[in-house]
């Protein structure tokens, strides 16, 4: 018993050789951004939470700066800067701006996947503008700049713009047929917002869809349950009319008969009016007015589809993943000529659209 | 051959037998080790995407030696040393049975050197390798000597508590895209067959019945239960695989090192987030009971040899595990004793069928006489 | 070991071989003479010899019904007396160590004349004991409210009255070589497995020490791994939960001069079962036992948790609570392991403090403790706002236990858990956990598995065990006893299907 008490007394001796960083003894980077200065060197950007000692509870977020020549380098350089180890570990968001997202972020990439440290679910974006500014200025709406961002772009993720983190990026940027995409970001008068979503080809950001279009994007992609349209409609009276969208399906139709495959996209959406200029519309005009608003919403839906499609297209970037779709459906999937035939390929839309509701007050 | 069987069955006193049931708990946890961490991308290597058939092709085989090993084994009444003994005599046997006892100790060792690799890539990266690896093995020696009565409790706790692991399956389903899972059969039967013997590795295990097979009431009761086990296992490794492939693509797969793993740091609660510790730390209980029943039954073997004590048998090769975990210190080298464990416990399978044709033929040759 | 016992057995025997070549009535006066309690004169009027032990006899009895016999009667051999006397159970004997025993616990002796050999006693015991109260450890707020007290003869007819079944049976042995305490075995002849009884009273017969006070001495000394946390025989002060589970085939133990009794075999999930489980609804009833045992797990992993969360994996902890936690942290100077400590054997001392003082103090103790002590260190930054919560829900919850001897365990296995915790973080944590179940697996509870019904696995048993089925369903005694007559009743004829209106 007595020699049992001593092998433990030295394991627990030699096991607290090591020493420990408890929680509140580490810098936890929240925020990672990263500037292009010129061709050998980027500035990264870090913000890091500080958070009130005792019942204040106040945070603030603390910001280092600095140029380095790799991300290896920088990491280090950050280091040295810090009275606290730096903790990757609760990284919320990485941001890059447009310049380096044009050279690639593939070197990122790798970092970030690479590390077991890291999330999967963390977001990523592209700014447009200066990514040291975004992160050190001090916003209202939330304490501190990583959770503002995260916020932002959480919430519109489940609304007008389609999901994109660290782990879906990843899977398109790995898998043949398919290109990702990021949150298009800007700073505005002292707030932040979405204005886009930026496409890449590759590790390359390429292109940016509007932000209107954004919705049409998210629902080329995957379900919707929650959502705004919008309908300009050519009666005046009408206006322009809100759509709430509370459902929608998307199916991929695949031809590959022919020398070119050919692509049918058919989406159902549903959903129920909830902004409408006119106020005092006749209850007996009411179906066929749902009637109409949903055709014109269908054609202009269908229209906007295909422009982005056309806008893929050109730019070579494929987001909605046709390629990858035809690779799984059809054996002897040929990425070259893949690759050579996308610009070109035929995708038809099919739109369906279904009004529940005109809301409770018409 | 009754009088055979009369004189090769080994009697175990009734308090140490195990009831049918439990052979379900015992071939699972043999089974699952720390091998379903991260076999996705290793039986998608060949295949893609579709080696989830492969799995099933393997699933099968497994099946179907696990119905040999009953066979075997009803033949003979006894364990793999009455076998051996029985075939070959008592020195070449004796010979042909500690490869038996090695081979578990190799098993044993793959699964905690691999265990402590995980350990040491995904929360430790300065695991003090030396203490942690004696600390565990102490822990190993506690349970093992408290016999196969125990080790099989283990087992039974280990499926139940990983259970809840496998419900955090459906985070990645949820944000998973299935429109890419259509099964086309793009691989030739080649790739098929490779992948299957790659899976056929994570299968590894029902080779241990040989040695417990005396330890249960009932012994041929028990097959349903043993069929099972290798069944539930399959079941498990396939709806992780499919998982797997439903969350990553197929190219991306192959970047993936620990792809169960991976997978878990996704899952989010509001007390709790990246759920990898808490999994890596549960998966202790599937590790455990694994390095247990392989201890045992290599440490069963000398006894039923050379009549050797179990109890110094398994200070023995705790001390043999030890140096060797210390001994392999990186990655590549780990790596390297997989695939050499992986391809010797693909012979030692290849080697039933040889053992249940050896055994048919002894078994006519002597019914003629 | 077992060399060491038999060899004690040898000279324990030859010690009585001794005694009695030695022993003799003159002897045994002379001994019991030289303490002031003794009495012994000459009474009557032949002059027989009375002697008792005056503060264990009754005096009424020898007042009204022995002196005015002898003083009225000329008798010349006890047999006469014996006859003449009107008391129950009179005894003649010649045997000194009767005679000393019988004297020990209260009977009068009378001889004929001094240093005769024979002896008449008679039985006029007297002992003073505690009346019966309610249940103080093991209270319930319905259900019956008597609770054992510290006379092995009291117990048995507190347990009689409930079970009037002539099988019910007590098998008497006398242990401790100094105080003769008298141990009762009992059980129900024809439901108990004998192998169990026979394990029992061999156990009992071969405890060598020298005093048994407590039947608490008798746990420890009988249990199958003495040096475990775990209690391996469960000990109760309510005589309706001790004929219960004797009912159900399993054995209680009696200590004279004990207010527990214990039953075995037992098993884990038997310490997290509390009587009001079953005077509940039964839905209700599993619910709360749900309950209970999440309380054990929280309180046993709560701390070790915490310290491994925040010492290594603070990747878990969201960021919504992040900054109440590091907030909480933030000027703690100590590492979380030394926090949690210094936080938990406070809370030791103060149960440590509360146990010993009388009710009253005891309570204020613990209130001042709690509420003062607590928040100066948290205003003094010595311990955090959170830790403070999750120690004192810990120590709530370790409360929860109904068998008191169970929350001394869960108090000490913690610790263990803390320093896994603190070597490799929740790794560590489910290595002692491993370590804790193995342990459990091997644990034998007088030879029956001490972890059934989980393992064994025993799907009967497990009907009560982290629920309560309702009782129409327990329609089997449990499985871990071994009962010889397993049948609690025919299931057949309660379970008619019934259609609907019929």
């Amino acid at each position: 018993m007595k020699r049992k008490g001593y092998w433990l007394l030295v394991v627990v001796l030699l096991a607290g050789c090591q020493t420990i960083y408890s929680v509140e003894d580490r810098a936890i980077v929240q925020i990672l951004g990263y500037d292009y200065v010129d061709e050998k060197q980027l500035k990264g950007t870090v913000g890091i939470p500080h958070y009130g000692e005792g019942s204040t509870r106040t945070v603030e977020e603390l910001n280092l700066t600095i140029t380095a020549e790799s991300i290896k380098d920088f990491s280090e350089k950050v280091e040295r800067e810090s009275s606290k180890p730096l903790s990757m570990g609760k990284l919320a968001v990485t941001l890059y701006d447009e310049r380096i997202a044009q050279d690639g972020i593939e070197e990122f990439l790798d970092v970030l996947s690479r590390d077991p440290r890291v999330g999967r679910n963390i977001y990523m974006g592209i700014v447009d503008g200066n990514v040291q500014e975004l992160i050190e200025e001090k916003y209202e709406q939330n304490e501190t700049t990583a959770k503002y961002v995260k916020g932002v772009i959480e919430n519109n993720s489940q609304r007008n713009f389609p999901e994109a983190n660290l782990h879906s990026f990843l899977y398109a940027y790995y898998a043949d047929g398919i290109d990702g995409f990021l949150p298009y970001i800007a700073k505005k008068n002292g707030h932040i917002e979405i204005s886009g979503v930026a496409l890449f080809d590759g590790g390359k950001f390429v292109s940016v869809v509007s932000e209107e279009d954004a919705l049409t994007l998210k629902f080329l992609k995957e379900e919707v349950n929650q959502g705004a349209a919008n309908i300009k409609t050519a009666q005046e009276s009408l206006g322009n009319v809100g759509i709430e969208v509370t459902d929608s399906t998307v199916n991929y139709k695949i031809d590959n008969s022919k020398e070119m495959p050919q692509f049918d996209i058919n989406i159902k959406v549903t959903g129920f009016i909830n902004e409408m200029k006119q106020r005092d519309v006749d209850s007996v005009q009411t179906p066929e007015l749902v009637a109409e608003i949903e055709e014109k919403y269908k054609e202009q839906f269908k229209e906007r589809a295909e422009a982005l499609v056309q806008q893929f297209q050109e730019a070579n970037t494929d987001p909605l993943g046709l390629g990858n779709l035809l690779k799984n459906r059809y054996r002897n999937f040929d990425k070259e000529k893949w690759e050579e035939q996308y610009p070109d390929v035929p995708v038809n839309i099919n739109v369906e659209v279904h009004i529940t509701g005109t809301g409770i007050s018409l | 051959m009754n009088k055979l069987s009369n004189t090769n069955s080994v009697r175990i006193p009734e308090q140490f037998l195990i009831t049918p049931m439990f052979v379900f708990f015992i071939i699972h946890s043999m089974q699952v080790g720390v091998g379903i961490l991260g076999f996705e991308s290793y039986i998608a290597e060949h295949s893609g995407f579709d080696s989830w058939i492969s799995l099933l092709l393997a699933g099968a085989f497994i099946h179907l030696l696990l119905w040999m090993v009953y066979e075997i084994l009803k033949k003979s009444g006894g364990d793999i040393v009455a076998i051996h003994k029985d075939l070959f005599g008592k020195h070449i046997g004796g010979l042909f049975s500690l490869f038996f006892s090695f081979y578990f100790l190799l098993l044993a060792l793959t699964v905690l050197r691999t265990f402590i690799e995980v350990i040491q890539v995904w929360v430790f990266p300065s695991l003090r390798v030396e203490i942690f690896t004696f600390v565990f093995l102490g822990l190993i020696y506690y349970l093992v000597i408290g016999g196969f009565r125990l080790v099989t409790g283990f087992c039974m706790i280990s499926v139940v508590l990983t259970i809840p692991l496998l419900l955090l399956k459906f985070f990645p389903i949820e944000v998973g895209e299935v429109n890419y899972l259509y099964p086309v059969i793009d691989h030739s039967l080649l790739d098929f067959l490779k992948s299957s013997k790659a899976s056929i590795l994570s299968f590894l295990g029902i080779e241990l019945l040989l040695i417990f097979y005396p330890f249960i009431k009932d012994p041929q009761k028990s097959i349903k239960w043993a069929h099972f086990g290798v069944f539930y296992t399959v079941l498990i490794y396939l709806a992780t695989a499919l998982v797997a492939f439903i969350y990553y693509s197929e190219e991306q797969l192959e970047h993936v090192t620990w792809g169960t793993i991976s997978l878990w740091k996704i899952v989010e609660f509001p007390f709790i987030e990246r759920f990898e510790y808490i999994g890596i730390a549960l998966w202790v209980y599937a590790i455990v009971p694994n390095i247990c029943l392989a201890m045992w039954g290599a440490s069963r073997i000398p006894k039923r040899i050379f009549n050797a004590n179990q109890k110094v048998m398994i200070v023995i090769y705790c001390f043999i595990l030890y140096a060797a975990a210390l001994f392999l210190n990186d990655r590549q080298v780990v790596d390297k004793v997989n695939t050499f464990t992986g391809e010797v416990g693909f012979y030692f399978l290849l080697y039933i069928p040889i053992l249940y044709v050896l055994m048919v033929l002894l078994h006519k040759v002597r019914n003629q006489k | 070991m077992w060399k060491w016992k038999r060899k004690r057995v040898q000279e324990e025997k030859q010690d009585e071989l001794n005694a009695k070549a030695e022993e003799t009535l003159e002897t045994l006066f002379k001994t019991l003479k030289k303490s002031d309690d003794f009495k012994s004169y000459q009474a009557g009027v032949s002059g027989y010899i009375v002697s008792y032990v005056g503060t264990l006899s009754e005096p009424k009895l020898l007042n009204h019904s022995v002196l005015p016999v002898l003083k009225q009667h000329t008798v010349y051999t006890l047999d006469d007396l014996k006859n003449l006397l009107p008391v129950e159970d009179l005894q003649i004997t010649d045997d000194p160590s009767l005679v000393r025993q019988k004297m020990m616990t209260g009977h009068i002796a009378i001889q004929l004349k001094e240093n005769d050999p024979g002896v008449l006693l008679i039985p006029a015991v007297t002992v003073e004991g505690r009346k019966v109260s309610i249940p103080e450890v093991e209270f319930s707020v319905v259900g019956p409210k008597e609770a054992f007290v510290e006379s092995i003869d009291k117990n048995m007819n507190l347990m009689r009255k409930r079970l009037t079944l002539p099988q019910f049976t007590m098998k008497e042995v006398t242990v401790g070589k100094i105080t003769k305490t008298r141990v009762g075995v009992v059980y129900i002849d024809g439901i108990a497995d004998p192998d169990n009884v026979n394990t029992v009273l061999q156990r009992l017969q071969d405890i060598e020490y020298d005093q048994i006070i407590d039947s608490s001495f008798i746990t420890q000394m009988i249990a199958d791994n003495s040096t475990s946390p775990f209690p391996q025989l469960l000990d109760t002060e309510r005589p309706d939960r001790a004929v219960e589970v004797i009912v159900e085939g399993k054995i209680a133990i009696i200590v004279d001069g004990s207010p527990h009794v214990l039953t075995c075999p037992t098993t884990v999930v038997e310490f997290f079962s509390s009587s009001d489980d079953y005077f509940l609804p039964w839905p209700l009833a599993s619910v709360f036992r749900l309950i209970r045992l999440f309380a054990v797990f929280f309180s046993v992993l709560s701390t070790s948790l915490y310290v491994a969360i925040l010492t290594y994996h603070h990747e878990m902890i969201p960021e919504e609570l992040m900054s109440t936690i590091v907030s909480s942290r933030a000027d703690i100077p100590f590492p979380p392991i030394l926090e949690v400590i210094i936080l938990e054997l406070t809370i030791e001392l103060l149960r440590e403090a509360g146990a010993r003082l009388p009710t009253k103090i005891g309570q204020t103790i613990g209130i001042v403790g709690g509420i003062v002590i607590g928040t100066a260190a948290v205003d003094a930054g010595l311990t955090s706002n959170v830790l403070l919560i999750i120690v004192a829900l810990a120590a709530l919850a370790s409360f929860t236990t109904p068998v008191y001897q169970i929350g001394n365990t869960i108090r000490l296995i913690r610790f263990p858990f803390l320093l896994g915790a603190q070597m490799w973080g929740l790794i560590g944590v489910s290595m002692v956990m491993a370590f804790y179940i193995g342990h459990l697996i091997k644990l034998k509870s007088i030879g029956r598995p001490f972890f059934a019904p989980i393992y064994p696995l025993r799907f009967r048993d497990l009907r009560d065990a982290f629920i309560r089925l309702p009782f129409n369903k327990q329609s089997e005694r449990p499985m871990q006893t071994r009962p010889v007559d397993a049948v609690r009743f025919n299931i057949k004829r309660t379970s008619e299907k019934r259609d609907v209106d019929e």
